[in-house]
């Protein structure tokens, strides 16, 4: 192509390529300050020492942030190695709009935008591309989800629905764990920390290595045992304990293909309590047992792409989970595949293209005669398909997104999810964005094959009163429209403020169907009654909200974040029921308004302070009241193979209450300190 | 509060002893600043390269353009590695481009992420005038590129596809490419890291 021969259009843009100013937005490259010069020092250095020289890099899926028509906020490695968490649901608290609930020591309870519950559902989360949420509740065993976490690249969270491009279950939002490559972890790595109430000891050990050109190794081993949050009935059962080891292999074949299999294993208890309906005296029986937890999976994933044509990738994966609680076992199997491609041939478009079957046949062997999930075997399949066309309609300016999917699961059938998006770039350091999708929270377990008896009160007048909770063959899918808008901005003096705002429009939300009908069991020797009920799709309504996100790097050694959210949820009966009492439980069960305040200190003489504080409010339906708290966590590095560091969380008060523990119980959260040191080699 | 007070109080005087205590069992130097950015590593790559390629005959005495297709950083960067530099009898100097037509003058031409959509065009002209190209953009060997570069393992490395470079009239020097992580476009076992 002659230069002569390039349309205007291209000439106009790459005037603009030279009007990018500065740096990348969240980037943490060029943190020098200015008196000194950096590259000087890096000149007197040969080709072979430069390549040795270990580097900050800068994320380069900060430009994709720009360009994404949704609300989307990344923890980055950095973050999470500063962060003093040492669970991924702590490390989600610093992500704006995602309300953390801890109920006891290896239980959360987690909900983007509202709806969270223990069970919270509708929320899709992924760990390098394999999908962890269980169609037993459509929802996330938190406690089994885990990595090794300085392993991890970054964790980006979309808030709203992600349906269209994103497996099913994304109506909520969507939690995407990334972990690094292979080649980026190489040597050996080994991190303990010890010390605290909670925290009583997580070791995690790494070794990375080069198998020849272009394949590169991680393994990886991790256990940990944690105590008992505070439960004011002075029974601490919620203890934690648990050990996992896998591996990565990357391999770069060619140019254009890449192969990754990956592999993790794990085992463990996780304390739990329960209180157990029986027919004889004395009715209800608490237990305290431990839930037995174990898997593993294996995933291998194949990315091919052709510059300028397509990309895509293939990915496969198995994974299975087994479960024994005191009420019953679950052993469940996944086999997952995907296929997305990204077609690029069309001027000014980009088309994807995916497919996805999962097929995730469980076993549940009823241990307790008062609960049951009927049938005991059954596969609970998911099918999807969809397509996506981002039309560049001034490049670089506007972007239109149209798409659908749909998707197929055993019991909905076929449901059509669509979706708009449009972004607008005026400047380059800002976008505006705007979007309306339709999503769905397919059918799980809980909703259809539910049978619970429980007892809700040990004595009544014709003898104890027991509740049983049938699931609802006749369950629909939940439908959400969600209309999203937002914008992000990078001022000068490096401020970037990101605001997320939304409408729900919610209907056939899960509540109780019919009006509860009572028996009396006059049975000898232990007279009883029953109220029976049974789940229906008796809620709509809507949820309001919004989130804002500033970030200010003031200095060099200084960053300054905060994020508000606000949501406000209001449900009521759809024609025929009447579940008012239902709509205010979910509507009370999660936090209307969060406040978070973090302060990044990286000081002279390689220390890294960081502090944060959050407020959260009361949660009126759990009777329990708002809470602040703050966390604090100091890092010092000794030369170039040993870092200390030291954490305190929930420091501002001995123990607070974040939501309702396991049976009820009104469990405390437990101020905590502990140290680590990670060593590499 | 007194508590916090406490904490810091401890963590200080913990922090401050450690320091001490292994400063003395060890003579490096602790409490160094922050790792460079990749961005002046890249850079100052850049300025290495130009020391190692030996272009036609017809430019010397001219300046030589290191061209910077990227993010402003990088021109920035770029500017303060070159500052005051010469090689041979060639000035240094760096340019912020954005058109095609801007190559004309470039002896090294870097594209970043910022410009990959125009990719195809910069390259187009860059062939014309015996340019060196560099980028870190994925795949870029495969797209008619000279030098890759990439991050492993948090250090910045290269790769060079000699094929490319040879058609454009360019030599780099066997120093360069005993460095080279992968040197594609020639015999095997050349280009060993």
């Amino acid at each position: 192509m002659r230069i002569e021969s390039i349309p205007i259009s291209k000439l106009l843009f790459l005037i603009a390529v030279a009007q990018l100013l500065g740096r990348p937005p969240m980037s943490s490259a060029e943190q020098q300050p200015a008196s000194q010069s950096p590259a000087s020092k890096l000149k007197s250095l040969s080709l072979e020492e430069l390549g040795n020289v270990e580097v900050t890099t800068f994320s380069k899926e900060s430009e994709d942030i720009w360009n994404t028509p949704a609300a989307v906020f990344v923890l980055t490695k950095d973050d999470i190695h500063r962060s003093g968490a040492t669970t991924i649901p702590e490390l989600l608290r610093l992500v704006p709009g995602v309300s953390v609930a801890r109920s006891q020591s290896g239980a959360w309870s987690i909900g983007i935008r509202g709806f969270a519950s223990g069970f919270s559902k509708g929320l899709l989360v992924l760990i390098d591309g394999r999908s962890v949420y269980t169609p037993l509740f459509e929802g996330v065993y938190w406690d089994i989800q885990d990595v090794v976490l300085s392993d991890i690249e970054r964790i980006e969270v979309i808030r709203g629905s992600g349906g269209t491009i994103w497996g099913a279950n994304a109506v909520n939002g969507v939690i995407n764990i990334i972990t690094k490559k292979a080649a980026d972890t190489l040597g050996g790595f080994a991190d303990v920390s010890a010390g605290g109430t909670i925290t009583r000891f997580v070791g995690q050990v790494r070794y990375g290595m080069g198998l020849g050109t272009g394949t590169y190794l991680r393994m990886f081993a991790k256990g940990f045992n944690r105590g008992a949050e505070d439960n004011p009935l002075g029974d601490p059962y919620d203890d934690w304990h648990q050990a996992r080891g896998g591996f990565r292999l990357d391999m770069q074949r060619t140019q254009r293909d890449s192969l990754m299999v990956s592999s993790m294993v794990y085992g463990g208890k996780t304390g739990d309590q329960n209180t157990i309906g029986e027919f004889y005296p004395p009715s209800q029986l608490v237990v305290d047992g431990e839930q037995s937890v174990s898997g593993g999976d294996i995933l291998v994933r194949w990315d091919h792409s052709t510059p300028a044509q397509s990309n895509f990738y293939l990915q496969g994966y198995f994974d299975r989970t087994n479960r024994a609680t005191s009420q019953f076992t679950e052993t469940r199997n996944a086999i997952d595949l995907d296929f997305i491609d990204h077609l690029t041939t069309l001027p000014h478009q980009e088309v994807t293209l995916g497919a996805g079957l999962r097929e995730s046949p469980s076993h549940l062997i009823q241990t307790q005669a008062t609960v049951n999930f009927a049938p005991n075997r059954i596969n609970n399949y998911v099918y999807s398909l969809f397509f996506q066309d981002s039309i560049r309609i001034v490049p670089d300016r506007l972007t239109l997104t149209l798409g659908s999917k749909f998707v197929d699961d055993k019991y909905s059938g076929w449901g059509t999810q669509p979706s708009a998006e449009i972004l607008w770039r005026p400047a380059t350091m800002t976008s505006l964005w705007a979007s309306v999708a339709r999503a769905l929270r397919t059918p799980g377990r809980l909703d259809r094959d539910l049978s619970l008896l429980g007892n809700i009160a040990a004595s009544g007048p014709n003898g104890p009163i027991f509740l049983q909770v049938e699931g609802n063959p006749q369950f629909v899918p939940e439908v959400l429209i969600g209309w999203n808008a937002g914008m992000r901005q990078l001022f000068p003096h490096e401020l970037y403020v990101d605001i997320a705002a939304f409408h729900n429009q919610h209907d056939d939300l899960e509540s109780y169907g019919g009006p509860a009908q009572l028996f009396t069991f006059p049975t000898n020797p232990y007279p009883y009654e029953q109220i029976n009920i049974q789940f229906g799709n008796g809620l709509r309504g809507v949820s309001d909200g919004l989130e804002i996100a500033p970030d200010w790097k003031l200095f060099h050694w200084m960053e300054l974040r905060g994020s508000y959210s606000h949501v406000h949820v209001a449900l009521h009966s759809r024609p025929g029921y009447s579940q008012e009492s239902y709509a205010s439980s979910v509507e009370g069960s999660s936090p209307h308004r969060e406040a978070l305040a973090q302060a990044i200190f990286t000081l002279p003489h390689s220390v890294q302070l960081d502090a944060d504080y959050r407020f959260v409010s009361a949660l009126p339906a759990n009777d329990v009241p708002s809470y602040q708290t703050a966390n604090a966590s100091a890092i010092y590095r000794l030369g170039e193979h040993v870092e200390l560091r030291a954490s305190g969380r929930n420091l501002l008060q001995p123990r607070h209450q974040e939501t309702l523990g396991a049976n009820s119980n009104q469990v405390s959260i437990k101020r905590e300190a502990f140290g680590g040191l990670n060593w590499s080699w | 509060m007194s508590f916090l007070c406490r904490i810091a109080r401890r963590t200080l005087v913990y922090v401050t002893s450690m320091c001490l205590a292994f400063a003395s069992l060890a003579n490096q130097s602790f409490c160094q600043g922050p790792a460079p950015s990749q961005i002046d590593v890249e850079t100052v790559y850049l300025f290495n390269f130009a020391k190692f390629v030996r272009w036609p005959a017809e430019r010397d005495g001219e300046q030589l353009n290191i061209c910077i297709a990227a993010q402003k950083a990088y021109s920035d960067s770029a500017s303060r590695v070159v500052a005051g530099e010469q090689i041979g009898t060639r000035r240094l100097a760096v340019k912020l481009v954005s058109r095609p037509e801007d190559v004309s003058g470039c002896a090294i031409l870097f594209v970043g992420l910022a410009a990959k959509d125009h990719l195809n065009d910069l390259l187009n002209a860059a062939a014309q005038h015996a340019t060196l190209t560099v980028s870190d953009i994925p795949g870029f060997l495969e797209q008619r590129g000279m030098i890759s570069l990439f991050v492993v393992n948090n250090r910045v490395r290269f790769s060079v596809n000699l094929e490319n470079v040879d058609r454009s009239g360019l030599s780099l020097s066997s120093e360069l490419l005993k460095v080279a992580v992968q040197v594609q476009g020639k015999s095997p076992g050349v280009g060993a890291r």
